[in-house]
């Protein structure tokens, strides 16, 4: 659920309306006249919408003369016509020939981020804050691209260090308050997504995050009426209808929490959460059955989370973002 | 108890009158004019997971005094394991006074080898004490012989289990009037091929190379030893359902009857993996129920890494719920019982958000300032040394201090250890905890057993404390800790409840003693016993501050 909530958040963040442009990379500053040729005749080529004929002029530029410039153009075709681990294994390539790249890694991450490959992001979003630690987009995306890794430990410090590069911005606030309510700070979350909706009263992730926070605090009031409100904007949202089922659960009012619990669960196929709350629910409703239903759905759900969690951390996730293994 | 001070007996609360920020000396550190020098054994890197789960605690009165002694669990090392001498627990007599004296070689307790646990009871029903310590490799059961030694019955006993045993408790779970014995179990383990430290990401923490485990190891079953009399117990876990097949990291365990139906149940924490809630089917065998009743894992579905269980009526609910302490950036979890169901009311209650950077182990309900609502305690302490050299996140150090919560009496609780002074702030890396009065003085005292150093014996010296009640049971042999027994004060308009219980908290054995604070009042309208077998006993208008003996031979006047 939070994984999906982080890449809508990410929708309305862009790299290139916020980062510095990076030098030429040391091959494209002074290339060989033939490279030079090559990747202009590339470009050409795909001015002209001949694609196929743009990677091949452009692989043949990265092949011939190890040219970082062909390979990220070639990476931005391939990105284009929706080859994710083309355009990663391009990027990574150009990464081993030029590792301080910012525009390499800047592209590096963006197609990793896009791709919902959290480990990769997460690698060179790291790089890019050691080097540009003034950078607070840079600091917000590293945040995402941790919390999508499971890490929401790191990710809560590069959120904060992206809000205070840059304070103000609700979309920042928003994913702190997230990865917050995901280390059960919810005072703390709190704080930090009512600030996000002071800034934007509509962010809807930010309202519906709002609402777990302050269930769990036992303000059921409170939440019910954000996870209403967000329900409102966004009929599907799963967070608010796990928080109108938590709440209807807290006050023993078990048919309509139920109802609310299914909901969240449709909203959200992959998270476990809802179906441990329902089977909670049907438990006390006595309807056996359908409580050890939900329970396997749980342990099922808990299961492939898990694994993926443990999936993006063998990835690219440098040693000292990994999580903890054996806890 | 004389000259309360007004204000505190007009607010109903023993910390009222102290001031906010000052520190108050609440509980003293007592260990060394005690003369207790016991040292707890680890290596100092922890490379093994081996080397950071020990040890137990034990408050019981092994000779029959009126006066609680003290065991401590010792462990060896990877290093020091063919070396069994090098592991010493031991064993304190209390002489009084605020002394205490080693008799561990003379009792001929002090060889357990590697130690984990402690539990206490009167397993024959002679109405003395005996002590079950389990441990890696074997546990070992020391009957009394009632002139201040004991006798290694493990052997004819059949209790020895064997693997890497934790927590343990006795229970008569069938009620034919024997008490026996469930031990849990942890993680498989070959000391000739132990996980290399750090080799894979099973481990790792934050990204530095830690111990291996639990995760990634094999986990162990459980025991449940039933008592067949004439000293000899039979392994009757997995006819009786509790035998957890599936090998879950099992450590500290809780018998308590969770649904009032008069039968023992069972509550077993288990780290990283869901916990366990065995109810009792009053046909010798139990059904776990931890999912449906709400106590298996976190409010949003987490399994957390459960180390000490306690068990109370927090609320006056007339009702016993769990408090569980989980490791760091989890919470530790506090089920309220509400009757057919728990709820997880820990954020609500306001325990769970300043327990997220530790890793908590003993744990208790206890009324400190005898004000009649259950404070909470639970001591902390990491299992990486490793951590302090590390990026630590969130997470307290490698040394962390307790956790102190004061019952508002209104469902939630306050953190108050930084009032109080050092014994609660001075970080330390603390495992069993045991509570009880050591001094007969109405205040429950701490004794806290901490890995790889020195224990704390911290006396509690509160000032204007409340009204007290200390209830000792007697029950029919052979259950004479009359085990089980739910002890009801009534005052007024408010109801206490204790429950007699053998083995909680982190493998540690509290006082089984009930005791009680009353605040303001005087005098006790009703005290109520329901005994393990069913019948009970009352006793009426009971005066305060002293320790009433119960028989249930002999029913109260």
């Amino acid at each position: 659920m939070t994984a999906v909530l982080l890449f809508a958040l990410l929708a309305g963040s862009t790299l290139s309306s916020q980062t510095r442009q990076a030098p030429a990379p040391p091959g494209a500053a002074r290339p060989a006249p033939s490279q030079t040729a090559l990747i202009a005749d590339g470009s050409a080529a795909l001015a002209a919408g001949r694609r196929a004929d743009a990677k091949r002029l452009f692989k043949e530029a990265a092949d011939r003369f190890h040219s970082v410039a062909a390979l990220l153009q070639l990476a931005r075709v391939q990105s284009g016509d929706g080859d994710a681990p083309g355009a990663l294994d391009s990027l990574q390539k150009a990464r081993a020939l030029a590792p301080n790249s910012e525009e390499v890694l800047s592209a590096l991450a963006q197609v990793a981020l896009a791709a919902r490959l959290p480990g990769p992001a997460a690698g060179a979003l790291e790089a890019l804050t050691r080097m540009c630690p003034e950078v607070g987009q840079y600091q917000y995306l590293l945040g995402v691209s941790l919390m999508s890794a499971g890490d929401a430990v790191r990710a809560t410090e590069a959120l904060q260090a992206a809000d205070r590069l840059e304070p103000g911005r609700s979309l920042t606030l928003a994913a702190l308050g997230l990865a917050l309510n995901s280390r059960k700070q919810f005072a703390d979350a709190k704080a930090a997504l009512t600030r996000s909706l002071e800034l934007d009263a509509d962010r809807v992730e930010a309202i519906a995050a709002l609402a777990e926070s302050e269930a769990s605090l036992g303000d059921l009031k409170a939440a019910e009426s954000h996870a209403r409100r967000a329900l409102d904007a966004a009929p599907a949202d799963a967070t608010a209808h796990l928080v109108i089922g938590m709440v209807r659960l807290q006050e023993s009012r078990y048919d309509e929490a139920r109802d609310a619990l299914v909901k969240a669960a449709a909203s959200d196929p992959q998270s476990p959460k809802a179906d441990y709350q329902l089977s909670l629910v049907y438990a006390r409703l006595g309807d056996t059955a359908n409580a050890e239903r939900s329970l396997e759905s749980y342990r099922r759900k808990l299961a492939e989370m898990n694994d993926r969690v443990k999936a993006i951390r063998a990835g690219a996730l440098p040693r000292e973002v990994k999580g903890g293994g054996n806890r | 108890m004389k000259g309360l001070p007004a204000l505190l007996v007009a607010a109903g609360t023993a910390v009222a009158w102290i001031q906010p920020g000052a520190t108050t000396v609440l509980y003293r550190d007592i260990t060394r004019e005690a003369g207790i020098t016991f040292q707890h054994h680890a290596a100092p890197e922890k490379k093994f997971i081996v080397e950071s789960m020990s040890g137990g605690v034990a408050l019981f009165d092994y000779d029959n005094d009126g006066r609680l002694d003290i065991y401590f669990v010792d462990s060896l090392t990877v290093d020091t394991a063919n070396r069994p001498e090098t592991a010493r627990s031991a064993l304190y007599r209390n002489l009084g006074g605020g002394k205490f004296e080693d008799v561990t070689d003379r009792a001929g307790v002090g060889r357990a080898g590697w130690g984990m646990g402690v539990c206490t009871a009167d397993i024959d029903g002679d109405g003395w004490e005996d002590l079950y310590v389990t441990a890696l490799g074997g546990n070992h059961l020391y009957r009394n012989n009632h002139d201040g030694t004991f006798a290694d019955v493990t052997a004819t006993a059949g209790v020895r289990g064997g693997g890497w045993s934790t927590g343990c408790g006795f229970a008569d779970y069938d009620r034919d009037g024997r008490l026996d014995l469930f031990v849990s179990r942890y993680v498989k383990v070959d000391l000739a091929r132990l996980p290399e430290f750090g080799k894979d990401k099973t481990c790792e923490y934050r990204g530095i190379a830690v111990q291996c485990g639990p995760r990634g190891l094999e986990g162990e079953s459980d025991f449940l030893f039933h008592n067949d009399g004439g000293g000899r117990f039979t392994e009757v876990s997995a006819k009786a359902g509790v035998s957890d097949p599936r090998g879950y990291f099992g450590l500290g365990i809780a018998w308590f009857d969770a649904n009032a139906d008069g039968w023992p149940d069972l509550y077993v924490g288990n780290d990283s993996n869901a916990n366990f809630l065995y109810m009792n089917q009053k046909d010798g065998t139990f059904k776990d129920a931890a999912f449906p009743a709400g106590v298996a894992v976190s409010e949003d579905g987490a399994e957390q890494g459960s180390m000490g269980i306690a068990v109370g009526d927090y609320d006056h609910s007339g009702r016993f719920s769990l408090f569980v302490t989980n490791f760091a950036e989890e919470y530790n979890a506090l089920y309220h019982n509400d009757s057919d169901h728990f709820s997880d009311v820990s954020f609500r209650s306001r325990t769970a958000a300043v327990s997220l950077p530790y890793v908590g182990w003993g744990n208790a309900f206890f009324d400190y300032d005898n004000d009649a609502w259950l404070d909470l305690i639970a001591v902390n302490g990491h299992v990486y040394p490793q951590l302090d050299r590390a990026r630590m996140g969130a997470s307290a150090g490698y040394r962390q201090r307790k956790l102190l919560y004061h019952n508002r009496g209104d469902g939630t609780f306050e953190e108050v250890a930084a009032r109080f002074g050092q014994a609660f702030t001075e970080e330390r890396v603390s495992r069993g905890l045991a509570t009880g009065d050591i001094d007969n003085d109405g205040g429950l005292d701490l004794v806290i057993n901490d890995l790889d150093g020195g224990p704390q014996l911290l006396r509690n010296e509160l000032a204007g404390r409340g009204h007290w009640l200390i209830v000792k049971l007697h029950g029919k042999a052979p259950n004479t800790d009359a085990i089980g027994a739910i002890v009801t004060v009534r005052t007024g308009s408010t109801t206490q409840r204790g429950l007699v219980q053998s083995g909680t908290s982190y493998l540690s054995q509290n006082d089984m003693r009930q005791h009680f604070g009353l605040g303001s009042v005087e005098s006790v309208d009703v005290i109520e016993v329901a005994w393990p077998d069913g019948t009970t006993s009352r006793q009426e208008r009971v005066k305060a501050d002293q320790i009433v003996q119960i028989r249930q031979e002999a029913p109260a006047k």
